[in-house]
């Protein structure tokens, strides 16, 4: 075991402008009830009007000599202020408070313990509640594991936020012309260099309610969202992913519109059998169809289409297909029983694109771009899979990335409408996560073949739950992709039977799923379910 | 002079520096390309005519006339630019006049040259200059481009037969045994001679002769280049496409790919597996060491439990058999506590 390192002494950065007085009080409280003794607090009163301001945190430098206040001259907003903070500070580490919040009693002492684990943490983030005005507690964000794509998407790791001094003064502090976006900026920035980033999963920070401050609305300040689209944009522009970041549906949520290479050759690989269905109350075609709506909702050029068909599949669909897809349609007859592994497997092995995307019969393209958005981060090496979001007929949602835990594989936000945004922002922003469905999934066939593709012992369930594993073990990130919309009329083809079986034998592969990593079973339940029948105790009246 | 012609003011000093010859900047004796190009034009006609008197008519600044000088011969020139001539290195400066060879020349030289002159005469002066060169010498080294056409001074390009003719009408024939291309791929050497016709076929016959078996052997050599280009190009356009072959070792190749990823996935899955069984395993290791110790320690504490309670028991005996003794030992009539005392036992027996 290595010698056992000193604790770090933290400088808490708090920028102050004219908070409520009981409010400033009790932010400094917290700091002194910190069951941890090696910090410092450099206070930064932005020449607040109220000339009590200043008087009550120099009573507090008076008590404890670990306080500092710094009065500026002029109001220089938030980035001058924690500026002027992030220059006084001694410190291994930067803590930033904000000055009406508080941190939990046990804030630095978990810190702390948590970076003596490793020797490069250079970014650590905690999960984080509300505090009202009455005192109470509510509305925690149990935070995903470190999960650079959602960055992009929504400032996610927010409070509370502890960087390394040298790498924050590294890459210039907090950037004026950034005000009200300046964390999300400078965390971007941070993150780019950082050799770890650590998340504490434990609620340290208590973000205040107040009418007009972002923890209650976003829109109380619009140009936040603006200074953070340019904060994103700039991030994309520097580590050279070519995208564009437009707003969301929410404020502070931005989309990543990739672009993709054109010089990419993707090969859609497609299970059938040639069923046909009712679908929008009209017959079809399935597979048809899919292919129809997936080359029509694509620019990209390159586009091979593989089709992989059970012997029984009717004449008359196989020609629909070659009208549909002309020359860039490769046939792969499969006459064994129904395993869905070999069938993409086969598919895959007959595929010439340098990326494969996996595409079950019974799906319909809704977003125009799909298959850009759903290829393009795959360029980033260390992600290894990606998953669209696919809706049933009736536009609730069927799939927005797997989550495992409590010893079960999940869907999380199932039967969720299209417009909702999830707790916090999880069905609008691309994100980590463990799994994806393969009903509509994309990787690099190089890491296809890498991680040995389906496993066939698992015909029918499962086997995109021991891909995402292998994906996972292989050190590369999966990602679910929002801005990459399809149907999936999943009910019309298989009778969905799980198989205790099949189960177990992920189970025996991958162990039991206690924890996901970027779903907390928190936010991710409850589980909704399709109600058939309303079961006789809750029947009104007798 | 005509009027169709170039005057001295068309040649000043863009015209050297700038624009023309060949922009290697600087037209001067300074400059080492320059240097170098005349020194080396003088040297080969020092070596195939050991001239001792030459004349460089429209000698520019003298550049041809200096080389010659420095090697010991005796060079004039003239130039119908008088900002040529005034710009001179110092050391040619007196060797050189300015004139034009539309008047007649002075004296007499073992030989003449006019480089790139008479393309930038009107075609009346150009015979006029034809004719005032070959009056002072025997032998002339003539080159006038006949390209160029957008250089505005080549107000007089013809082709090489023309001059060669125009020569030929005065006596002067081509020396066709030097070759003097180093200075222009057109540049000739004309020398004055009463040659007969059939000296002079013979001359071109000779030449013509070298050149259409060279033509020729070059026509052979590209139509074999070329038929081997295309014999190639059909085997790569028309190499018999055995379909079936094709497809079959396509199949193949999905099938090895498909096999790859199947024995792929099982060692991938067998480690995963193996991975937690090895972790149960040691888990389970660590259980085991800590109840064997706990059973070591319970066994110890057993034994020596068993040997206290043997102990005790031996002691018990020894007891109960020294009892037995002392009760069968024809005793004394009992004593009253001995009385009380039996009796105690036999209650509690």
């Amino acid at each position: 075991m290595s010698p056992r390192r000193e604790a770090p002494l933290f400088s808490i950065v708090t920028p102050v402008y004219d908070p409520p007085i009981d409010v400033l009080k009790e932010c400094l409280e917290s700091v002194l009830a910190q069951d941890f003794s090696a910090w410092e607090l450099i206070v930064v009163d932005d020449f607040s009007p109220t000339a009590a301001v200043p008087i009550v945190i120099a009573q507090y430098a008076q008590q404890d000599g670990r306080i500092r206040l710094v009065e500026r001259d002029t109001n220089g907003h938030i980035v001058a202020a924690s500026n002027d903070g992030l220059e006084l500070a001694l410190g291994e580490f930067i803590v930033l408070l904000d000055h009406d919040d508080l941190l939990a009693p046990t804030a630095l002492s978990r810190v702390a313990e948590a970076l003596l684990e490793h020797e490069d943490v250079d970014y650590l983030y905690t999960d984080e509640d509300k505090v009202g005005s009455d005192g109470r507690f509510y509305g925690a964000f149990h935070k995903p594991d470190w999960s650079p794509e959602r960055l992009r998407g929504q400032m996610y790791t927010s409070h509370l936020s502890v960087l390394r001094t040298e790498l924050v003064r590294d890459v210039g502090g907090f950037r004026e012309g950034f005000e009200g976006s300046q964390d999300h900026d400078l965390v971007l920035r941070v993150t780019e260099q950082a050799r770890r980033v650590v998340h504490v999963p434990e609620v340290l920070y208590h973000w205040r309610a107040v009418e007009g401050s972002t923890a209650v609305d976003i829109e109380a300040k619009p140009y936040a969202t603006e200074a953070g689209l340019r904060a994103v944009q700039e991030h994309l522009d520097r580590v050279g992913i070519r995208a564009r970041a437009v707003t969301s549906a929410e404020p502070g949520r931005y989309t990543v519109e990739r672009v993709l290479d054109p010089a990419r050759r993707v090969s859609l690989v497609i299970p059938t059998m040639g069923q046909s269905a009712v679908v929008h109350g009209a017959s079809r075609f399935l597979v048809v169809d899919a292919v129809r709506s997936a080359l029509a909702g694509t620019d990209h050029e390159d586009v091979e289409v593989v089709v992989v068909h059970d012997t029984p599949t009717p004449a008359v669909v196989l020609d629909a297909l070659r009208e549909v897809a002309e020359d860039r349609l490769v046939l792969v007859p499969f006459d064994a029983p129904f395993n869905f592994s070999t069938k993409m497997n086969l598919g895959v092995s007959h595929a010439s694109g340098d990326r494969v995307v996996f595409l079950n019969d019974d799906i319909e393209v809704i977003s125009h771009g799909w298959l850009e958005q759903l290829v393009a981060p795959l360029d980033e090496p260390d992600v290894g899979l990606t998953g669209a979001k696919l809706y049933y007929a009736d536009q609730t949602v069927q799939h927005a990335g797997h989550a495992y835990f409590n010893a079960g594989y999940h869907h999380p936000f199932r039967f969720r409408t299209r417009d909702e945004a999830g707790p916090f922002g999880e069905l609008f922003v691309n994100r980590e996560v463990t799994g994806v469905t393969a009903a509509c999934a994309a990787m690099r066939t190089e890491t296809y073949f890498q991680v040995g593709g389906f496993t066939e012992s698992l015909p029918a369930n499962f086997n995109d739950v021991d891909l995402c594993y292998k994906v996972a073990r292989a050190g590369l990130r999966t990602l679910f992709v929002a801005n990459s919309e399809l149907y999936h009329y999943e009910s019309q083809t298989r009778v969905p039977e799980v198989a205790e079986r099949e189960r177990l034998a992920v189970v025996s592969r991958w162990g039991t799923p206690t924890e996901d990593a970027y779903l907390r079973s928190e936010l991710a339940m409850p589980n909704l379910r399709r109600v058939k029948e309303i079961p006789a105790d809750l029947r009104g009246g007798a | 002079m005509s009027q169709d012609g170039t005057t001295s003011v068309d040649y000043g000093h863009d015209y050297y520096n700038e624009t023309h010859l060949g922009g290697h900047g600087d037209y001067s004796w300074d400059n080492q390309h320059w240097r170098d190009f005349f020194m080396s034009v003088a040297d080969r006609l020092i070596g195939a005519f050991a001239p001792a008197t030459v004349l460089d008519v429209g000698c520019a600044r003298g550049l041809l006339v200096q080389a010659f000088a420095l090697q010991g011969v005796d060079a004039r020139g003239l130039d119908i630019s008088e900002h040529a001539v005034a710009s001179a290195h110092p050391d040619v400066r007196d060797r050189l006049s300015v004139a034009s060879a539309t008047e007649p020349i002075e004296g007499r030289y073992d030989l003449v040259t006019c480089i790139e002159v008479l393309e930038h005469m009107s075609e009346a002066d150009a015979q006029l200059a034809i004719d005032h060169l070959t009056e002072v010498s025997d032998r002339v080294l003539f080159s006038s481009s006949p390209e160029d056409h957008d250089e505005p001074t080549h107000i007089n390009t013809n082709p090489g037969e023309a001059w060669a003719a125009w020569f030929a009408e005065r006596g002067f024939f081509r020396r066709t045994d030097v070759d003097v291309s180093m200075i222009a791929p057109w540049a000739v050497v004309f020398e004055r001679g009463a040659l007969t016709p059939h000296e002079i076929v013979k001359r071109y016959e000779q030449q013509y002769a070298r050149v259409r078996t060279e033509l020729l052997e070059k026509r052979r050599a590209l139509l074999d280049a070329d038929r081997a280009v295309n014999s190639m190009r059909a085997q790569l356009d028309h190499r018999p496409v055995d379909t079936d072959e094709v497809d079959r070792l396509r199949a193949e190749v999905a099938q090895h790919r498909h096999t790859a990823l199947v024995s792929r996935d099982h060692v991938i899955g067998l480690e995963a597996e193996n991975g937690r069984l090895e972790r149960d395993l040691s888990l389970v290791m660590l259980e085991l060491r800590k109840l064997q110790r706990r059973v070591k320690g319970l066994t110890k504490r057993r034994a020596e439990l068993t040997a206290k309670l043997q102990e005790t028991r031996r002691r018990l005996d020894r007891n109960r058999k020294r009892v037995a003794q002392l009760e069968a030992a024809s005793a004394p009539p009992a004593s009253l506590p001995r009385r009380a005392a039996r009796r105690v036992r036999r209650t509690l027996a």
